[in-house]
C-alpha cells in the first residue's frame, strides 16, 4: 500500500519504492545482519514494492499528465501522440472507458505476472545465478561508466560516480548501509522542493512552522516519521527485554 | 556481544566523519545568497550532525549494536577494478571512450575471472566484451546522438 502510494508522487519509481521497501523490510527484520547476503525477505520487499509502483504511477500520468514512473512517461506519450488529451476530461469522454481500459489492464497483467513468473522465472533465474561473474562484473561496470559518462556527455561524472562508489564502499565497511543514503538523495530534491513551498506559505502567515502541523495529513505524516525512526529502538528494547527475561527463566 | 561490539569504533568513526561533512556542508551554504534556499540545508545539515552526535555518545557509553558485516573476496581484486576503472576513465582523454571501455572491460574480465581459462572461455569471454561495448558504441554514437570522447592521435573506422 505504501508503495503503491510512492508511486503516485509525480516523478518518484520503482528506484524509490523499492529502496523505502528495502530500508523498512530491514529495520522491521529480525534478521537485519543477513540483508545484503540474499535474504529472500530482501528481495521480496524491494520487488514488491516494483511492483506495486505500476498502479500507482498511473494515476498521476492519467489525472496531472506527469508520469509517476519512467514507463508512464513513455505510455504518455504514446497517448499524446495518439491525440489523446490526459487529465479530467479524460475521465469525462466516453464515460471514462479509456481509464477503464487501463484498469482493466493492469488487472488482467497483474493476474498474469504469477504463471508467466513461474514458467519464465524458473529459467531466467537460473541463468542469471549461474551467469559467469568474469562477464558480468565488466558488463556492469561499462554500463555505470557510459550510463554516467551520457547523463550530461562529461567524463567528470564518470570521476564523481567512482567517488561516490569508493564512498559507499567506505562507508559501509564502517557499518553505514548504503540504501538510506541512496533514497536521501534521491528524495532530497522533492522533500526541499515541498519543504521550501510549505515554508513560505507558513512564512505569509506570519509561523513558517505551523503549516507543517496544520492539517490532519501532515499531523499524520508527522507521526509516522517518528514511529519509523522511532520503531527499531522500541523493537530492539522488547527483543532485549524478552532475551533477559528468557534467560532469567531458563536460570 | 563483545566489549568492541559495544563501543563500536567502526560507527564512531562514521559519525565522526558525518560530523565532518556537516560541518564542511555548513560552512559551503553559508555563502548562499537567499536564506530562504539556506534553511532546508541547515535543517537536513543539524539532524545529521546531532544524530552522528547521538551515535557517538552511545558508543562511547556501551550501548552500540553494530551494524558491521564481515565481507568476504579479495582485497586486490577490489582495488584492481578501482584502478582500471579510473585509469580508463583518465585513458579516455587520449584513446577515446571505445578502445578505453574496451581495454578496461578486459582487465576486469581477467580480475573476475574465478574459474579456469578454457579455450572456448578464452574466445568466448573476450568476444562478448567486444560485442557489448561496440554495440553500445554504435547505440549510444548512432542512436542517441551522444558525442562520445575520441581518440586524440587517430580516428576510428567505425
Amino acid at each position: 500500500m505504501g508503495d503503491c502510494g510512492v508511486g503516485i508522487l509525480p516523478g518518484a519509481g520503482g528506484s524509490i519504492s523499492g529502496l523505502v521497501s528495502y530500508s523498512e523490510a530491514r529495520r522491521a527484520s529480525k534478521t537485519p545482519e543477513r540483508f545484503g547476503q540474499g535474504e529472500p525477505q530482501g528481495l521480496q520487499a524491494s520487488e514488491a514494492a516494483n511492483n506495486a509502483t505500476v498502479g500507482g504511477g498511473m494515476v498521476p500520468t492519467l489525472v496531472l499528465g506527469i508520469p509517476g514512473t519512467p514507463p508512464d512517461a513513455i505510455i504518455l506519450g504514446a497517448l499524446l501522440v495518439q491525440g489523446v488529451q490526459t487529465g479530467p476530461a479524460m475521465f469525462e469522454s466516453g464515460g471514462g472507458s479509456m481509464v477503464f481500459t487501463f484498469i482493466y489492464g493492469l488487472f488482467i497483467a497483474t493476474l498474469l505476472m504469477l504463471p508467466i513468473g513461474l514458467l519464465i522465472g524458473r529459467y531466467a533465474f537460473k541463468s542469471i545465478v549461474t551467469f559467469p561473474k568474469a562477464v558480468l562484473v565488466p558488463a556492469v561496470a561499462f554500463m555505470t561508466m557510459i550510463g554516467a559518462f551520457a547523463i550530461r556527455n562529461s567524463l567528470s561524472d564518470v570521476v564523481i560516480m567512482i567517488a561516490l562508489g569508493i564512498m559507499g564502499w567506505v562507508l559501509d565497511r564502517l557499518g553505514f548501509k548504503p540504501s538510506p543514503i541512496v533514497l536521501g538523495l534521491i528524495l532530497g530534491p522533492i522533500a526541499e522542493q515541498g519543504f521550501v513551498q510549505g515554508w513560505m506559505i507558513g512564512g505569509a502567515t506570519g509561523d513558517p512552522l505551523s503549516i507543517f502541523l496544520a492539517g490532519p495529513l501532515t499531523i499524520t505524516i508527522v507521526v509516522l516519521i517518528f514511529a519509523s525512526l522511532f520503531f527499531p529502538l522500541v523493537a530492539g528494547w522488547l527483543r532485549r527485554r524478552r532475551n533477559t527475561e528468557e534467560a532469567c527463566h531458563d536460570g | 556481544m563483545t566489549d568492541e561490539d559495544r563501543k563500536d569504533l567502526r560507527g564512531t568513526l562514521g559519525g565522526v566523519l558525518f560530523i565532518g561533512i556537516g560541518a564542511v556542508c555548513w560552512w559551503d551554504v553559508s555563502s548562499v545568497p537567499s536564506p530562504q534556499a539556506v534553511v532546508f540545508p541547515r535543517a537536513v545539515i543539524g539532524l545529521m550532525v546531532a544524530f552522528s552526535a547521538i551515535l557517538i555518545v552511545r558508543n562511547l557509553l556501551g550501548f552500540a549494536t553494530s551494524e558491521y558485516t564481515p565481507q568476504s573476496g579479495s582485497m586486490l581484486r577490489r582495488v584492481g577494478l578501482l584502478v582500471a576503472m579510473i585509469a580508463g576513465t583518465f585513458a579516455m582523454h587520449w584513446i577515446g571512450f571505445t578502445i578505453a571501455a574496451l581495454l578496461v572491460y578486459l582487465a576486469l574480465m581477467a580480475l573476475a575471472m574465478y574459474e579456469r581459462w578454457t579455450p572456448t572461455r578464452c574466445i568466448v569471454y573476450p568476444l562478448a566484451g567486444v560485442v557489448l561495448v561496440l554495440g553500445f558504441h554504435f547505440i549510444f554514437k548512432g542512436l542517441f546522438q551522444v558525442p562520445l570522447p575520441e581518440p586524440r592521435w587517430f580516428t576510428l573506422p567505425f
